[in-house]
């Protein structure tokens, strides 16, 4: 169903739930999860190895893709690079409700694939 | 994971983009599809959604209209009629293929996609834009519109009652 599914990552708990759910409908597919981490200066090496952990726990090949460059724009050009099937995005809890941010309303206005808020 | 899905179309293109793609989950990861169909009084003339399932045959998708006297209590009508059948049907995921301009990629920019995230906790999939679908023709009654070939594998529905 999903050879590459592409998702935007943060710091988040959205960010961590987007990636889980990432994994696990490329790993029910046997393809790839790539995990986007946009940054402004250095990469977050941490937080990549944080992520590409908790996307291992469910047997799925990970690719990581740090990126200098604006998180939307990072996103959109890992989809189009990686001929996306879903694009998985995390939507931001703000006291109870969630809400949508910047982030995955950009995505949406720029991709023709499937994207998932979490 | 996402195993009852709600998927709400119109008879836009994207709603037979995101019909296929509802059925190509629901075989794979073995989900059940609740379809809701969706219609602006306001604007359009009704025509009946009917789908194509190989399990129980044709269905008619459960109607659901908004008439609100202007764009933005469409649009609220159109979020909690969602909203409410994703609750009534216990959905862990709801689908959505409408066309674009309720979705706001143009004039309402982002204001359905924003109310629906707000309104639901149940995760939101915009279906792809664009899919290739073959419409099949000869024994439909006129009204009704195809959404897509019939699967080849068994798709699961829920029964549909008469109202949200």
């Amino acid at each position: 169903m999903f050879d590459n599914v592409v998702v935007g990552a943060s710091r988040s708990g959205a960010g961590a739930r987007a990636v889980r759910r990432a994994a696990e409908l490329a790993g029910a597919s046997g393809g790839t999860v790539h995990i986007v981490t946009a940054f402004e200066e250095e990469p977050e090496e941490a937080l990549v190895a944080q992520l590409r952990s908790l996307a291992s726990e469910v047997q799925v090949r990970v690719r990581s893709h740090p990126l200098r460059s604006d998180p939307v724009e990072a996103i959109t050009r890992v989809a189009a690079q990686e001929q996306a099937d879903l694009i998985v995005v995390g939507s931001q809890d703000a006291g109870g409700s969630r809400r949508l941010s910047s982030v995955p309303q950009g995505v949406m206005d720029r991709v023709e694939c499937a994207v998932l808020v979490v | 994971m996402y195993r009852k899905i709600l998927v709400a179309l119109d008879g836009s293109d994207a709603a037979r983009a995101a019909f296929v793609f509802a059925s190509d989950w629901a075989r794979h990861f073995d989900s059940v599809l609740w379809f809701i169909q969706l219609t602006d009084e306001s604007h359009r003339p009704r025509r009946e959604i009917v789908t194509d399932v190989s399990r129980r045959g044709r269905q008619r998708a459960n109607h659901f209209s908004v008439s609100g006297a202007t764009q933005g209590q469409r649009n609220q009508q159109l979020v909690s009629g969602i909203a409410e059948a994703a609750l009534t049907f216990g959905a862990d995921m709801i689908i959505v293929g409408l066309d674009a301009r309720r979705l706001g990629r143009a004039r309402f920019a982002g204001s359905v996609r924003e109310q629906l995230t707000a309104a639901t906790n149940v995760p939101v999939l915009m279906a792809p834009k664009h899919c290739v679908v073959r419409i099949p023709t000869g024994d439909r009654p006129e009204s009704a519109i195809a959404l897509g070939p019939a699967p080849r594998g068994p798709v699961r529905t829920d029964t549909v009652p008469a109202h949200v």
